[in-house]
């Protein structure tokens, strides 16, 4: 019965939910509770949120009750009028497309038969503005991000009729650009939110899980350190694509100064821009900016800024304006190779300097506009000698990692992050990121994003009732531990990191010898093979439950 | 001949703890930065507090000089169970692009300084959203 245990409220923060779907529903109605579109058309001051549209229990069941004819639901109908299908209005429409990431990703974490009557898994749910979700750099994320957390923890007492229900939000989001220490805004505002809950007059479990990221291969990270005092110079190629109709973005985090320490340069960063001249360079000594301006505007900007708190770390950024636009007549950057110098200035030795390229591709189904720069090292080995992509670094001296690609949102300490392995080969989807970050090792588990290297993705709900349909990546790794985390928090037990850690320790065990497990930083604990959602054996062998 | 590269004094990030970010979303970059001809005014903001205080202490710019924080400052509500005069140690608001010169301007002020210093740790932004998702017109007015 809802609001007595063992009621786990799910969480769904995502782009595409069709909240309507058979998946989501029990007799005569829905297991969606609440549901906030944050880019809806704003209903007027009367409602519970500041912005957006917000479905509330009673606003879902109308919608229910009016598009419900002889025991059917119509579902576009319904979507229509609840603002998620709005052609009027410009902007992508995920839920219209056959597959809807939100979609998929609810029902692994959340989805039952309608049959099974689950009223003890009700579902809040978030609609992150779909430009949020187009910008994949994520730096305009966090916002939308604090309320949407803070939203589903405080419906979960609506939905408990006073009790402060255990949650567990699944947050399948990636990005590649950040300190890699647990302490970028939203990481810290995480550990802060799930701490705080534990406390008075709360008392609630929250269970935050989110993606160990799909850009273990996507060149995207470099770490460079001197190993001799002398003046150095290390130069880091990096290729940004044409028609990229978005800004890039590379940050260069410098590490923490010993507390009390003088502050003295230890590098000094510049940039050559393709067929351009090379920027005066900026050291690591105090704010500073200087701008590519070759025809008047500036196409290229390098600046340095210290974050004062907590870490007091400094970081470069290197912002370039798109190589592409036909939308309006401004200004664009050259595609092409840009070198970024790194000068030793007296970087001690053992100190390391972490480049990432920021995230900038395009997600399925929205229009493409970025392209995805990354750094294109001639020492990187990307192919094996058979052709084969490798997801080895190997033993060479090249800067640029495949390590240190962990989900920039998922360094934490508090919260659970998951990896993808292929169900069929028992290997790490060659994608799936990896540590070692500051703060933590790597994700705390791998379970399946791929049935197999021939059958990818796993199946799960596609936008409409009745339809199934294929996809893969960490993104739909994580929900799969959402849902196995509810099970545990129902049985009364933690479901935290520490129990998916043992769970997967667990499983492992009973595991055959071969394949290996990879290394803890991108493994975890190990595997945890959970049964498809969906019955269907996609290849001879496949266990369904 | 002159050099392609200009030097260029930081802007709002010369405030401690403003998110560098800001200069291009608000500068440069605003083209990019801004859904809509419609939309050029309202910035959501995440502000990072280091000591904990109520979401309707910083509205009200009850522990800044009161005069000075008076930039408006829209505090968002997407709770029910709580209360705005809980202590928090994030919040969220909306700000018109006019709050982040407001900071550089009364930066010189020492006893400003001193609050923000005291209670601000990060002033994020987000990306806008639409006209239409917000709750205020463009010229500030509550929607009806």
């Amino acid at each position: 019965m809802t609001g007595t245990p063992p009621t786990v409220v799910i969480g769904i923060i995502d782009d595409g939910i069709a909240f309507a779907h058979e998946r989501f529903r029990i007799a005569n109605g829905s297991r969606v509770k609440y549901f906030w579109m944050q880019d809806g058309v704003y209903a007027g001051p009367g409602g519970n949120v500041d912005y957006g549209r917000e479905l509330s229990p009673a606003a879902i069941q109308n919608l229910f009750n009016r598009y419900t004819r002889n025991d059917t639901l119509d579902e576009d109908g319904l979507y229509r009028a609840a603002g998620l299908i709005d052609f009027h209005r410009a902007g992508h429409k995920a839920v219209n497309w056959r597959a809807a990431h939100g979609t998929h990703v609810m029902d692994l974490a959340a989805g039952y038969d309608p049959a099974e009557q689950r009223a003890d898994r009700p579902i809040v749910c978030v609609q992150l503005p779909a430009r949020t979700t187009a910008n994949t750099s994520g730096a305009d994320l966090v916002t939308y991000a604090r309320d949407a957390l803070l939203y589903i923890c405080d419906r979960a007492v609506n939905i408990g009729q006073g009790q402060w229900l255990p949650v567990v939000i699944n947050f399948s989001y990636g990005l590649i650009g950040g300190p890699h220490d647990g302490t970028s805004d939203l990481e810290l505002l995480m550990e802060w939110l799930v701490k705080e809950r534990q406390q008075p007059p709360y008392r609630q479990k929250v269970r935050i899980v989110l993606p160990a990221g799909n850009s273990y291969l996507s060149r995207c990270h470099a770490e460079i350190g001197f190993p001799t005092p002398a003046a150095d110079v290390v130069e880091l190629p990096w290729r940004v694509l044409p028609d990229d109709k978005t800004p890039s973005y590379v940050d260069i985090w410098m590490p923490r100064r010993p507390s009390g320490a003088t502050v003295q340069k230890r590098i000094e960063v510049s940039v050559v821009p393709p067929g351009g001249e090379e920027s005066p360079p900026l050291g690591d000594t105090g704010q500073g900016m200087v701008q590519w301006r070759p025809f008047g505007p500036p196409l290229c900007t390098l600046q340095y800024n210290v974050f004062p708190w907590p870490t007091e770390r400094g970081r470069f950024r290197i912002t370039l304006r798109p190589t592409a636009n036909f939308d309006r007549p401004l200004p664009i950057a050259p595609a092409g190779t840009w070198i970024v110098k790194i000068r030793n200035a007296g970087l001690p030795r053992g100190e390391k300097i972490h480049a990432w390229v920021q995230r900038d591709d395009s997600l399925y189904g929205y229009p493409r506009r970025g392209r995805q720069s990354f750094f294109d090292h001639p020492d990187y080995k990307r192919i094996d000698h058979a052709g084969r992509e490798t997801d080895s670094d190997g033993a060479g001296g090249c800067p640029v990692k495949r390590e240190g690609l962990l989900n920039a949102i998922a360094t934490g300490t508090s919260v659970v992050v998951v990896g993808g392995f292929r169900r069929k080969e028992s290997t790490a989807a060659l994608y799936s990121g990896g540590g070692p970050a500051h703060s933590r090792q790597g994700p705390d588990a791998l379970t399946v994003a791929e049935d197999s290297v021939v059958h990818g993705g796993v199946l799960a709900a596609g936008s409409r009732s009745g339809s199934v349909v294929a996809m893969g990546g960490t993104s739909v790794a994580t929900p799969q531990i959402t849902r196995w985390i509810a099970d545990r928090l129902a049985e009364s037990r933690a479901g935290d990191r520490g129990d998916v850690e043992d769970r997967a320790k667990h499983e492992e065990l009973n595991r055959p010898a071969a394949p290996r497990l990879p290394a803890r930083q991108r493994a975890g604990g190990g595997r945890i093979e959970r049964p498809p959602v969906v019955k269907l054996r996609r290849y001879e062998g496949m266990k369904t439950d | 001949m002159a050099s392609e590269w200009t030097t260029v004094e930081p802007g709002f990030s010369r405030v401690p703890g403003v998110d560098p970010a800001v200069e291009w979303a608000l500068g440069e970059g605003a083209d990019y930065f801004f859904p809509s001809e419609n939309q050029q005014q309202w910035v959501p903001i995440l502000v990072q507090f280091k000591e904990e205080i109520s979401e309707s202490e910083f509205e009200n710019g009850k522990r800044f000089i009161a005069e000075g924080w008076k930039v408006p400052v829209r505090v968002g509500r997407v709770h029910t169970a709580d209360s705005a005069d809980r202590p928090v140690r994030f919040t969220t608001a909306l700000v018109s692009r006019a709050y982040f010169q407001r900071l550089v301007d009364l930066w010189p002020n020492k006893e400003f300084q001193e609050a923000y210093k005291k209670y601000i740790a990060r002033i994020v932004i987000g990306l806008p959203l639409d006209d239409d998702s917000l709750p205020i017109t463009q010229s500030g007015g509550q929607k009806g």
